[in-house]
Order: structure tokens, then C-alpha cells, then sequence
């Protein structure tokens, strides 16, 4: 599958760490700073994740949206921007837009939107999740262990995908928070809380599979890891 | 004091002043001429007498008005006049006279000639002119009133009408600020002056506000810089502890400005009207959303929430407002209760209320919605959650009031259509 995603971002800093962290996951990232540069590159290739920032030095982003879609009506966009999905957010997922990150969002969640835009754009894709031997058909949303299904409530179903599609990567309480709960971590004080929605998740998961994957990181959160 | 009522006062004070002088000139001139008058009167009666004395010898005295003494050459005087005061029977007291007495030598014999005339007494001059006086005095008073009140509706209508219209300018409404015409001079400088004064102002606000949208705007992307290298730090394995909880404190803090920034934003955004979709909302389905939202919170904490609404209150917001509104204090009830307590949400036709188990009341209730006031010293407070409220409060006119009874904290709303 094409794994090329197209990051229009000026702040170059931000779009260098971005395209690293999405390459070291197995993405192929290409950067522009400007409409004008993005333009010239999606106007050739088909691109299946464009990442859009809205203000941009020659324009605003929005404008870019109707634009992607005419050509390549697959593209899925996704936009990250400063700007408070409170007004915003209507307007760009108005415009065709696919999702809507707010800056600063965690790397952590941008891999997960990423990739359930492209589970719901490219269904025959990368439905079914494996790791070990945990199985997530993430359209039906059931989840099964050693061929069996197992029972997961929401929370939990969500949490567990976040977890397996962030493999080996350190997910922060603050990010888990967010991404299950869609609170912000500071209007919200939740220490505790994940602590026991994890532990929760951790013995399920040892219960059926006999193995401790969700490991503490100390003094950072947690990571989905083998052994 | 309205410049009609400072007017008429000063005019009532000086009017007083004005009319007692006026009482003294008037009744001592009036006294002198008077008594000059009579004075002469006086004298031409004299004369008649001494005529008639010269035709008859003889002169029929009557007392006391007209009486003729004959006298020694060595008794003649001038010609004298005086007051004088002559006891009457009739009605038994002492009246005043004015006395002419002069001297005349008719047919080789000397007499004097007194005659008297019968004067006002000085009481009743008195109380005669001061009547007059004041009577003129009020009149013109009277008229004076009338006049300036006239000339208020006249001159002053213009002038009130633009009073009102800049009692209701408000930056952030989007009228502009349209003075009337007075034509009056000093008037229309001064709408003049206002004018300018507003533009400027208007201008000056309007930039600092996108001055600081902006900057909020700038301030996310190097703080979501900060908070990615923070991220890909944490997978660095042979990291020591206090490195650790370095980057903890980096990336928390992180969290805590990006929060703050964004809850400042929203303020500037209430401010310039960027939520003015109204419509009517049932309290009581948002606050249970709300709850239910919460669901695995409340219960981590062993915390339940009791919504009673013995009416439902419904009120005309912007959605998005009244969520963030219901958000804002229920996080702060949650936040600040203690675990396994009772939150309590009170819904009833007028008013909503929300309660939290504490120990001791807020010490400074009127400043716990202003921007960066804390009583706790958690953490993870920003500050800015109560003023966002506050905000959204003052915005549809809803009062807000904070009470302590029986160790809880409630925070009554009211709205202001309810």
C-alpha cells in the first residue's frame, strides 16, 4: 500500500519532527511550508493522508481542502492547526476535511488518527489488527485472543487499540487521557483515574494471554511491548 | 446634581439674599420720600392756617392734627418737623404722628402753628413691601423655572439622546459609536472630540485583541514542538531519574501553558463574538450529558452526582457556551470535592446550582473567577477554568453566587431571561 503522507506545515522545526516520527513508524513523509509548494506536490501524486496546517505564509490552509478533494477525491486530509477546533473545526470538516488535530497534540495521536483515516478510507486495508496473538477487526470493533473472542467494554476496546497500533511507543497518561476520554488533561486532574483503567486493561489482557504487554515506564506512562 | 436642580438652587440663594437687601433699600427709600411728601403736605396745611388765623384772628383747634399756640417773640423758632408718638383713647395706645411745627407773626402777634398728620405704623410697612417683594420675587422665580426647563428640553434633548446612546457603547458590540447633531457649537466639539476618542479606542482594542489571538495562536506550535521532543525523549532508554523527572516537569508544564493559552484565547473569543448562534437549551439534558460523560471519572473517585430539577430551566445560549459553561464547574466541583461525596446539581425554573463537599469556605470569593487567582495550590490547576465561566456569566447577564453552608461550596446561577 502507498504509505506516502503529504505534511504542509511552515514551521519547520515542528514539520522536522513530525516527518521523523512518521518515518520511523514506516511512513514515507514529504514536506511543504507553503500552499503554493503543496499544491505542486499533490497536484502530481496521489497522496492518501495530506497533514494540513491552516496558517500558512501564503494562504490558509481551508482553502486548500475543496481544492485536494477535486483531484483526488480518496485523499484523506487531516487538519493541525493552533486554531480551536471550537469554530474552526465545523468549518474545516465542512470543507471535506477528514479530522482535526489541535496543536500541541501528541505524536502518539496523530498515528492513531492517521491510521483510522486510513482504516475508514481503505476498508479492505489494514482492518484487522494483529499483535501477538491479539486480534482487533476494527470495523466490528470486537477483539479476539488465541482465536476466541473476548469481551472488551468501550473504553477498553479503545484504550487496547491505542496501545497496539503505538506498539514499543511510550504513551503518556495526559495522551492516553485524552485520546479515550477527549478531556483535556488540565481541566481535568487524572492521575489516579488512568492508573485504574489500566491496571484493568493489564489484567484482562494477562488473563487471556497469560503475558504482561503493557508495561510501566517509569516516571513517563506506559508501552505495549514483547518481552 | 442635574444642572436644572444647580441652577435653581443657586437661583433660590442668591434670590434670598437679593430680596432682603431689595426689602431694606425699598422700605428705607420708600420711608424717606414718603415722609418728604408729607412733610410738604404739612407745611401747605400750616400755611392755610396761618391764612385762616390772619382772616379770622381765631382758629378752631383740633387736636391733635392742627394746633395754634400764641407765643412770646422770645419763644419763635425754625421751622421743625419730627416723629413723634400721641396717646389715643379710643384705643388705648401710643400712635405715630409726623409733627410740623413752625412759627408765624400775623397781625402784630407771634403764634406757633403745629400740625400733625397720623403715619403708618412701621410694622405694617414692613409686612406690606416684604409681601410685595416676594410676591414679585416668586413670580419671577416661577417663570425662571419654566423657562430653564423649556430651554432644557430645547437645548439639553440632543445632548441626553447622545448621553444615552454612549451609555450603551460597548466595544464589543459591533455598532459604531453615531452622536447626533446638537447644533449647538460647544456640543458638537464635543461629540466631536468622543468620536475620535472612540475610533481610536476601538481601533486600539480591536488590535490588541488580535494581538493576543495571535500570539496565543504562535504560542501552540513550538509548544507542540516542545511537548513531540518531550514524547520522543521518553523512549530514550538509558535515561536516570532525575532526567526523568525533568522531562516530567518539562512536558507537564507544557500541557499547562498550552492550557492556559488556549483558555485565554477562548476569553478573547467570548469577548469578540465569535458565539452568537443562540438557542434554547434545557439545562437539565446538558447537565446530564455532562455527567454521563464523566461516568468513569466520577466513579474512579467514588464520587456520584445527583441532578434534582423540580422544573427544568431553560435558557437561550450558544451551545458550545453553555457546554463549556457546564464543563467548567462541574470539572472544578469534581476537582475540588473529596472523594466519596455527593456533588450535588440543583435545576429549578430560574436558577441552577452546583454543590461540592470542602472543608472551609473560599476566602476571597469575589476573586476566585478572576484570571490566575488560585486557593489550591494543585498543581494542575490553571487558573482560568472559573474566569472562563465568569466570562460566559457576564455575557448572557447571569449572576453568579457563591455561598458555604454545612461544608459545602455551591455556586448559584441565575439567568437573566429566566
Amino acid at each position: 500500500m502507498n504509505k506516502k503522507i503529504l505534511l504542509i506545515e511552515d514551521d519547520l522545526i515542528l514539520q522536522q519532527t513530525i516527518a521523523d516520527f512518521l518515518n520511523s513508524s514506516g511512513f514515507e513523509c514529504i514536506c511543504a511550508s507553503t500552499v503554493k509548494e503543496g499544491k505542486q506536490f499533490f497536484d502530481k501524486t496521489f497522496y492518501p493522508v495530506i497533514l494540513l496546517d491552516l496558517s500558512l505564509p501564503d494562504g490558509d490552509g481551508l482553502d486548500c481542502i475543496s481544492f485536494i478533494k477535486s483531484i483526488w477525491n480518496d485523499s484523506g486530509v487531516i487538519i493541525i492547526s493552533a486554531r480551536d477546533k471550537l469554530e474552526d473545526r465545523v468549518d474545516g470538516l465542512n470543507l471535506g476535511a477528514d479530522d482535526y488535530l489541535v496543536k500541541p497534540f501528541h505524536l502518539s495521536e496523530l498515528y492513531a488518527r492517521i491510521n483510522a483515516l486510513l482504516r475508514r478510507n481503505f476498508h479492505s486495508q489494514a482492518s484487522i489488527i494483529h499483535f501477538e496473538n491479539i486480534e482487533i477487526e476494527t470495523q466490528d470493533r470486537s477483539v479476539k485472543i488465541a482465536g476466541e473472542y473476548v469481551d472488551f467494554s468501550k473504553k477498553e476496546y479503545d484504550l487496547l487499540l491505542y496501545f497496539i497500533e503505538n506498539k514499543n511507543r511510550v504513551l503518556t497518561k495526559e495522551s492516553l487521557f485524552e485520546h479515550v476520554w477527549g478531556e483535556n488533561s488540565v481541566f481535568m486532574d487524572n492521575s489516579d483515574f488512568i492508573y485504574t483503567h489500566i491496571n484493568r486493561l493489564r489484567k484482562k489482557l494477562k488473563k487471556h494471554t497469560g503475558e504482561n504487554y503493557i508495561k510501566t515506564v517509569h516516571g513517563f506512562g506506559y508501552k505495549l511491548e514483547i518481552h | 446634581m442635574k444642572l436644572l436642580t444647580k441652577i435653581n438652587r443657586t437661583y433660590l440663594r442668591y434670590g434670598i439674599l437679593v430680596f432682603l437687601i431689595a426689602d431694606v433699600v425699598i422700605i428705607l427709600l420708600s420711608n424717606f420720600i414718603l415722609k418728604k411728601e408729607i412733610d410738604q403736605q404739612l407745611l401747605l396745611e400750616a400755611e392755610v392756617i396761618a391764612e385762616t388765623v390772619k382772616k379770622n384772628n381765631n382758629f378752631p383747634n383740633v387736636y391733635p392734627t392742627d394746633i395754634v399756640k400764641e407765643v412770646s417773640l422770645s419763644e419763635i423758632g425754625n421751622t421743625t418737623t419730627k416723629d413723634t408718638v400721641i396717646y389715643e383713647d379710643v384705643h388705648n395706645e401710643l400712635v405715630p404722628y409726623r409733627e410740623l411745627s413752625t412759627y408765624k407773626s400775623i397781625n402784630e402777634k407771634h403764634y406757633q402753628i403745629i400740625t400733625r398728620q397720623m403715619l403708618m405704623e412701621f410694622d405694617d410697612i414692613f409686612s406690606l413691601y416684604t409681601a410685595l417683594i416676594s410676591t414679585v420675587l416668586g413670580l419671577i422665580f416661577v417663570l425662571v423655572l419654566l423657562f430653564t426647563q423649556k430651554m432644557n428640553t430645547i437645548l439639553w434633548g440632543t445632548f441626553n439622546t447622545n448621553v444615552e446612546l454612549l451609555k450603551k457603547y460597548s466595544f464589543n458590540s459591533n455598532n459604531q459609536l453615531n452622536l447626533k447633531n446638537t447644533g449647538i457649537d460647544e456640543f458638537d466639539d464635543l461629540n466631536q472630540v468622543i468620536t475620535k476618542m472612540s475610533y481610536r479606542l476601538e481601533k486600539d482594542y480591536a488590535e490588541s485583541k488580535e494581538f493576543s489571538a495571535n500570539a496565543a495562536h504562535e504560542l501552540q506550535t513550538p509548544l507542540a514542538i516542545i511537548r513531540n521532543k518531550c514524547e520522543n525523549l521518553f523512549s530514550e532508554t538509558d535515561l536516570n531519574d532525575k532526567t526523568i523527572q525533568s522531562i516530567r516537569k518539562i512536558y507537564l508544564s507544557t500541557d499547562r501553558l498550552s492550557g492556559i493559552v488556549k483558555g485565554l484565547l477562548l476569553l478573547a473569543k467570548i469577548d469578540h463574538g465569535q458565539f452568537n448562534e443562540t438557542e434554547e437549551l434545557s439545562l437539565r439534558k446538558l447537565f446530564t450529558l455532562r455527567i454521563s460523560n464523566l461516568d468513569d471519572i466520577l466513579q474512579d473517585r467514588n464520587l456520584s452526582v445527583d441532578i434534582s430539577a423540580s422544573e427544568d430551566c431553560k435558557v437561550k445560549m450558544d451551545k458550545r457556551l453553555a457546554n463549556l459553561l457546564i464543563q467548567n464547574i462541574t470539572a472544578n466541583a469534581i476537582n475540588h470535592s473529596p472523594i466519596s461525596k455527593i456533588i450535588e446539581v440543583k435545576i429549578s425554573k430560574n436558577q441552577f446550582s452546583i454543590s461540592n463537599h470542602g472543608e472551609t469556605a473560599i476566602k476571597e470569593p469575589e476573586l476566585i473567577f478572576k484570571r490566575f487567582y488560585k486557593e489550591s495550590t494543585n498543581p494542575n490547576s490553571t487558573g482560568i477554568g472559573l474566569a472562563i465561566v465568569k466570562k460566559i456569566a457576564d455575557h448572557y447577564g447571569m449572576k453568579i453566587q457563591y455561598s458555604f453552608k454545612n461544608f459545602k461550596h455551591t455556586f448559584t446561577f441565575i439567568p437573566l431571561d429566566c
